[in-house]
């Protein structure tokens, strides 16, 4: 008599589409990430100097100071309990084909939770000359203990934002005695991201 | 009994956790500015406009460009005998320096190639031509109608903007 024994082999089968789940995964959270920190240029979005001085001529020298109106803002808002580093890739000179003329740009930023960028203007803290890169919480903290660690992610919560102001003003000039008229211009460019500690 | 051995394969898959550290987002800005030549044109203000609440109708103060002496008298110094074209807003509002109150002033604008305010003639026509004299200078009277009811006293500061173009 033949006796067939019966087995029962459970078979698990690890596909290949587990890697391109990852893969899906990587660019949602690429997704998160962008949509995290919202950097918002206020007013025109520029540094125009002749909104300071409107004729501009060889010889002469245009500052922009931190109180001005045409100072540019820039409105930060990220993860309260988290801080910015905002780094700004500046040009040295504003340029016209070959021409240029030297410029010499500052930074500072409000973090005190001011409403507006009038208010936060009062209450900056200039980034001293020379620095392009500057790391600062986005809520300052007050006095006392360290706050408490940041809360992780997880699913259904909503990490409390909060929004600073970063200022971009400077010196154009002086203006060479050779420069011709036309439009000279610039490109700056500001990168912000968590700090990582 | 025999025990057959299986071989399972798990692949696991773990997140790379470098990537919370590359949270970052970037924006740019222009940074701008237009030169003029010296030589081209220069605006230089002799006498700012001289608005005396006294003399006021129904809350507008009414000064003539053409006329009176508290007109404002801008002298344009530009290239000898060339001819331009001018044109300006009429209508600007000025904002009292404390941000309580504000002026409405409706402009007139006159102008001539010597300092004789009287002969003056309007400047309105966006095709009017105008000439620079031999010396490279021309003459602008401002004034207007001024409205004068949303005003507090303060200082005022304004920005009248003219563009001139070398025809």
């Amino acid at each position: 008599m033949i006796r067939t024994v019966r087995h029962i082999v459970p078979i698990v089968i690890c596909n290949l589409l587990l890697t391109g789940n990852a893969a899906a995964q990587r660019v949602n959270f690429g997704l998160y990430a962008t949509e995290d920190i919202v950097i918002t240029p206020l007013d025109l979005g520029e540094l125009n100097f002749n909104a300071k001085q409107m004729m501009i001529m060889t010889g002469q020298t245009v500052a922009i100071n931190l109180l001005d109106e045409s100072t540019a803002v820039l409105a930060i808002t990220g993860r309260r309990d988290q801080d910015f580093t905002v780094t700004v890739d500046a040009p040295v000179s504003l340029d016209l084909d070959t021409l240029h003329i030297p410029l010499n740009l500052r930074y500072a930023y409000s973090n005190m939770g001011a409403t507006n960028n009038t208010q936060a203007k009062q209450t900056s803290v200039v980034v001293p000359a020379g620095f392009t890169s500057v790391t600062f919480p986005v809520l300052r903290r007050a006095s006392g203990l360290p706050a408490p660690p940041p809360t992780p992610n997880h699913a259904g919560y909503v990490a409390p934002t909060g929004t600073v102001y970063f200022f971009i003003y400077g010196i154009l000039g002086p203006v060479p005695l050779n420069a011709i008229a036309g439009p000279y211009s610039g490109q700056i460019n500001i990168h912000v991201s968590y700090s990582v500690n | 009994m025999r025990i057959h051995p299986y071989i399972f394969i798990l692949l696991f898959v773990i997140q790379p956790l470098t990537l919370d550290a590359q949270r970052n987002t970037s924006v740019s800005i222009k940074a701008s500015a237009s030169v003029i030549d010296k030589s081209e044109i220069e605006l230089i203000t002799m006498k700012n406009l001289d608005i005396d609440i006294n003399n006021a109708k129904n809350g507008k103060v009414y000064i003539s460009a053409q006329r009176d002496p508290q007109a404002a008298l801008v002298k344009v110094k530009g290239k000898p005998d060339a001819y331009f074209r001018m044109t300006f807003s009429p209508v600007v509002v000025i904002k009292n320096q404390l941000g309580k109150g504000k002026l409405t002033m409706n402009y007139e604008m006159y102008g001539l190639n010597i300092d004789k305010q009287n002969a003056s003639e309007p400047i309105d026509g966006v095709d009017r031509r105008l000439q620079i004299n031999k010396d490279g200078w021309y003459y602008i009277w401002l004034g207007g109608d001024i409205d004068i009811k949303d005003a507090k006293p303060g200082k005022y500061d304004g920005l009248f903007t003219i563009e001139i173009e070398y025809i």
